[in-house]
């Protein structure tokens, strides 16, 4: 079931006295809601859990229907109240019986072709500097991966842990912008945007 | 009883002091932690930590957002453990998300790895930069060399040449060809006989043989007077002029002058035209001082006559 799916379960209200307790500023509060719903799922998977997301969802489902009691009682920080939750929906999680694993399938071509047109585009969409970031930091050698990104920070005059920085930043961006080209090109075609 | 009590306190105790030593070491902001947070590789007490950490500290999610891009690149690009392999399907890829990370990390190095998989060489030279002799500094400096060497090869060859010498292989070498020139001992007949010295030099033992060219003559006093060069190997050749239009094949008979035979030459054949000449070499090592004979013999046919006969005399 997609996040969006089980939020549409709550009810409305529930939900958005859970972003009002978050912060008053709703777009804040998205932006925090976001943050812990990353975090429960990273925490989750880090514990094994083979539905994280599934989980992290029952989690915020708990809290948002919680709100009402806690909202005038609660003192701290509001986080750590979703752990304390996430750990007993976990607790719940490692009592039910162990479902087998499903077999991923192997990606498709069709896909693969999708994902390196994405990517073509949204490389073009990078500022020449970044391209250059980015095409220095993947084509290097796994042997020397250590040497080499001291050789390009070189290049680049940079530190090689900024170099990693910068790159990684470059990544996400990239990650972000080839998420939103496959959405797009479900929907119809790749369009080609501003710089990134 | 109460021993088993008191052992599972001790038990509880050194468990407790455990985890007071993991919490003392364990650093959640460490590139480490991080990586085995996401593997699901960080001991309970350290999960516990990483985790309530996880929660309060912005700049440590921020930091295991970027690393999760670090390690579908390092899963993708092979440089993960047999370990963190399986861990990174097991607890890692269980996630939409971190999925379509993995296929960005895929798509990204199949863009740029196989742009740069041709070249290894120049990859190897992009490490070792002081290496890199296409740098024009060393292009500069082998193109000063190869010219130093010219002159140094240039200059040796003119001033000392025997150095060079040295150094070239034999069939490089310019050979010394002797070209001796034949001596003819020819004597007016019936004029008194001049004292008759060779004058060749003494040769080195490679160097061609003496070359005594000798004429027939019947009177013993008539014959030169020949030094002969020293060392073991010497040869001297003697060279017997006969009569026009004596082809044939003969041999050479040389004899001490109390007629002790020291040597003979076969099957020796003339050659030249106008006044022809047989040649024939004689170790040098087998003439003393004294007088000697040589009675040349045709053989090629039956009476086997004596033609000639040659005398002279070794100082």
């Amino acid at each position: 079931m997609s996040p969006a799916k089980k939020l549409r379960d709550l009810r409305q209200e529930d939900f958005d006295r859970l972003l009002l307790w978050l912060d008053p500023d709703r777009e804040r509060a998205g932006l925090i809601y976001e943050k812990i719903r990353w975090r429960l799922i990273a925490i989750l998977a880090s514990r094994g859990c083979l539905t994280p997301e599934e989980l992290a969802d029952e989690t915020i489902d708990r809290v948002a229907r919680r709100v009402v009691d806690i909202q005038q009682i609660y003192a701290g920080d509001k986080a750590i109240y979703f752990l304390g939750v996430m750990n007993h929906v976990h607790h719940e999680y490692l009592r039910r019986p162990t479902l087998p694993r499903l077999v991923e399938p192997h990606d498709d071509l069709e896909t693969k072709e999708q994902v390196h047109a994405c990517l073509d585009n949204c490389l073009a969409r990078l500022a020449p500097y970044s391209r250059e970031v980015i095409e220095k930091y993947y084509s290097e050698n796994k042997q020397a991966k250590i040497d080499l990104r001291k050789q390009i920070a070189r290049e680049l005059g940079i530190k090689a842990a900024t170099l990693r920085l910068r790159a990684l930043r470059i990544r996400e961006k990239l990650q972000v912008c080839i998420e939103r080209c496959l959405e797009e090109s479900a929907g119809g075609s790749v369009r080609h945007g501003t710089v990134l | 009883m109460f021993g088993r009590v008191r052992r599972r306190k001790r038990e509880a105790r050194y468990c407790f002091v455990n985890d007071m030593n993991t919490s003392q070491t364990f650093q959640p902001r460490s590139e480490d932690s991080i990586r085995r947070f996401l593997l699901g590789q960080l001991e309970p007490s350290e999960q516990s930590m990483f985790e309530e950490q996880l929660f309060t500290d912005s700049d440590l999610e921020d930091r295991v957002r970027l690393a999760e891009f670090e390690l579908a690149d390092d899963y993708t690009f092979k440089r993960l453990t047999e370990g963190e392999a399986n861990s990174f399907g097991e607890k890692y890829l269980l996630t939409a998300d971190r999925k379509q990370k993995l296929n960005v990390s895929k798509a990204l190095g199949d863009r740029f790895m196989a742009v740069s998989r041709p070249e290894p060489r120049a990859r190897i030279y992009r490490a070792l930069p002081l290496l890199d002799i296409r740098q024009m500094t060393w292009r500069h400096a082998i193109a000063a060399l190869v010219l130093i060497l010219i002159f140094v090869i240039v200059f040796l060859a003119r001033k000392e040449p025997q150095i060079v010498e040295r150094i070239l292989p034999d069939h490089f070498k310019q050979r010394h060809h002797a070209t001796p020139t034949p001596q003819e001992m020819h004597h007016a007949a019936g004029s008194a006989a001049p004292a008759h010295s060779d004058e060749s030099p003494v040769k080195p033992v490679h160097e061609s043989p003496v070359v005594i060219a000798l004429t027939s003559t019947n009177a013993i006093d008539q014959g030169p007077v020949i030094v002969l060069p020293s060392g073991e190997n010497a040869v001297a050749r003697f060279q017997l002029f006969i009569k026009a239009d004596q082809e044939g094949v003969y041999r050479a008979d040389l004899l001490t002058f109390a007629g002790e035979k020291i040597f003979y030459a076969d099957s020796l054949k003339a050659y030249g035209s106008g006044p022809s000449s047989i040649s024939f070499d004689v170790p040098v090592s087998a003439l003393k001082s004294g007088q000697y004979e040589i009675r040349l013999t045709r053989t090629d046919n039956q009476a086997k006559r004596r033609v000639a006969q040659y005398y002279f005399r070794i100082q």
